[in-house]
């Protein structure tokens, strides 16, 4: 059974279709790469399959559950995460608590053990703490666990993200652009911490634009163009694929 | 979070002492305005559950503070007794609450102000209105009749001492609340829905239960407070909810700081204390001038302390030693 199938999953705003027909398998423990020039509908897709936006039409299916149409609390839960494009952080929290928010849908007190504090209250709460502090130590980030997340620099609030996002335990892990506005050092630090995700066992779909990482960590490569795939396979072909240099570069260099 | 823990708890004995203190002096009438100040506190604590946590802007909040009053009154006329209706307060409140939330829920900032705002008129209107029940402008009890009273163990609330103890014991259970919650699972979840609300979605939190779970919280507290309140004065009409009530109670989150429990508290103070305070110390003219001190502070607070003067702070993680080891 494949970790993720979607099939022909189309989104249309207004007279725009941003996503046309678009189908997508994934295995576990995957690294997919999903390319394409701005505007291809890549986030849109992200959003689609993490129950951000419902499609107009088409299924998508998650470990066997159909979760088209579902609430996205819902569809994080059954295991399937993501970061932003334009990183969402809860700006005014501690980095921990950030990482903290990511285990709502993994841990259970409710209002009235909390207003008691009772002794299941306690033994989640060590336990809740215990596991960000892990997935901070995971991610790099344990030396700024007290900081508030928006006085992160730049390339620590996307691990932070990337942090959050762990912290619901996904089995895929959905990162729009992780690189993006990183330096050469930054993005090597990304590709290494993709890796090492992987090795937990969590499938990766990536958004990426930069070419050394997309070559250097996927296992196949998804192109889209203006809302509509036009090719798939290993990153070696797609490289030398005519209709995605036609994408990027336009027709004469074709 | 060490030094409020300190201050909090000198305030609780500031004001558990300071009555007895007073009590036969000729600053007797003090411990009524104390008590006032007290019930400020519960209705600015319950606001800050949805205003300051979950960041929701509700202009209304007054309403529910009044239909708490109601409830119990209609109900102590006929011979409940105070805590019953109190429960029977609660129980109203808390559904009406979140009868009114759910349509809403989507609705956000500036939109939801303006919801807000007209449902704690369109409240007072019906309570002013519903003859029948209420008996309209005139308010509870009619003539002939009488509200129940307060006691405990056989103990019978009279004096203004007694309704203070009251109060205060049941703000102190608020800010216990308040406290409990804020550095919790459901807490979190509230901020995080506030700092924003599409990623704590995303990030597995079911905004929309969540979000109710604040709406019936605050309306916990409103409704104890109206419900005392009805008790102490016995007597209660819709004038005392009106929109500039509301207002006051915003304004005392924004004084002490969004969001912040001890900032709550101290902007209740000082707003529903500040006035009175100003009236008692400016002789004379000066005296007329009162709401113009009164807002040119708040504005001034705005404009040189936008996060309140007792801003939230959040937890930190006693990770010292780890912190060290890890890097
Ligand atoms: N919520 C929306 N409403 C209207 N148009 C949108 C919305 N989201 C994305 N679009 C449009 O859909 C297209 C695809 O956008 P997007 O998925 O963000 O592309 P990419 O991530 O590949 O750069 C763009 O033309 C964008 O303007
Ligand atoms: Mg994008």
């Amino acid at each position: 059974m494949n970790l993720l199938e979607a099939s022909e999953v189309t989104k249309k705003f207004g007279g725009l279709c941003a996503v046309t027909d678009v189908s997508l398998e994934m295995e576990m423990g995957e690294i997919v790469s999903l390319i394409g020039p701005n505007g291809a509908g890549k986030t849109t897709f992200f959003n689609l399959l993490t129950g951000a936006i419902e499609p107009d039409s088409g299924e998508i299916v998650f470990s066997g559950e159909r979760i088209t149409g579902e609430s996205a609390h819902w569809i994080t839960e059954r295991g399937l995460a993501r970061t932003f494009q334009n990183i969402r952080l809860f700006a005014n929290m501690t980095v921990v608590e950030n990482v903290m928010v990511g285990r709502h849908c993994r841990t259970r007190s409710e209002v009235i053990a909390a207003i008691f504090r009772t002794p299941g209250f306690f033994k989640e709460e060590i336990q809740i703490e215990k596991s960000a502090v892990e997935t901070l130590g995971f991610v790099g980030l344990l030396p700024y666990a007290n900081e508030l997340a928006k006085n992160l620099p730049y390339g620590e609030q996307r691990k932070l993200e990337i942090a959050r996002a762990l912290a619901s335990e996904p089995r895929l892990l959905l990162l729009d652009e992780p690189t993006a506005g990183m330096n050469p050092k930054e993005s090597e630090d990304i590709m290494a911490l993709i890796l090492k995700i992987r090795k937990e066992g969590v499938s990766v779909l990536l958004i990426e634009h930069q070419m050394r990482v997309v070559m250097g960590i996927s296992d196949r490569v998804v192109v889209l163009d203006h809302g509509v795939k036009i090719a798939q396979g290993k990153p070696k072909e797609i490289q030398n694929d005519a209709k995605v240099i036609e994408a990027y570069l336009g027709k004469s260099h074709a | 979070m060490k030094s409020r823990r300190v201050l909090l708890a000198l305030l609780l004995l500031a004001f558990t002492a300071f009555p007895l203190i007073v009590r036969d002096g000729a600053f007797a009438y003090s411990i009524r305005l104390l008590g006032i100040m007290g019930l400020y506190v519960i209705l600015a604590l319950g606001l800050n559950v949805t205003l300051g946590f979950v960041g929701l802007f509700d202009l209304g909040f007054m309403a529910f503070y009044a239909i708490g009053a109601y409830t119990s009154a209609v109900l102590s006329v006929q011979g409940v007794n105070f805590w019953l209706a109190t429960l029977a307060a609660v129980a109203v409140t808390v559904a009406v609450r979140l009868a009114l939330g759910a349509p809403v829920l989507r609705l956000r900032g500036d939109y939801l102000a303006i919801v807000t705002l007209g449902f704690g008129e369109i409240t007072r209107l019906v309570l002013n209105n519903w003859d029948s029940l209420t008996n309209g402008p005139k308010g509870l009890p009619r003539v002939g009749e009488a509200l129940g009273t307060v006691s405990l163990f056989g103990f019978e609330f009279t004096e203004n001492i007694h309704f203070y103890y009251l109060i205060l014991a049941v703000a102190a259970l608020t800010v216990v609340i308040s406290k409990n919650l804020e550095h919790s699972r459901i807490g979190r979840a509230w901020i995080a829905v506030r700092e924003d609300e599409i990623a704590a979605e995303l990030s597995g939190i079911p905004v929309t239960r969540v979000k109710m779970l604040a709406f019936a919280t605050s309306a916990f507290f409103a409704a104890l407070a109206g419900s005392i309140f009805v008790h102490w004065e016995r007597f209660v009409t819709p004038e005392s909810f009106t929109f500039w009530e509301s207002v006051l109670v915003v304004s005392m989150l924004v004084l002490g700081g969004m969001g912040s429990v001890t900032g709550a508290i101290l902007g209740a103070i000082l707003i529903s204390g500040l006035p009175l305070l100003l009236q008692a110390s400016l002789g004379g003219e000066m005296i007329r001038y009162r709401y113009l001190i009164f807002g040119a502070a708040l504005v001034a607070v705005v404009i040189f302390r936008p996060q309140g003067l007792l801003p939230s702070k959040r937890r930190a993680l006693e990770l010292e030693t780890e912190q060290e080891a890890a890097s």
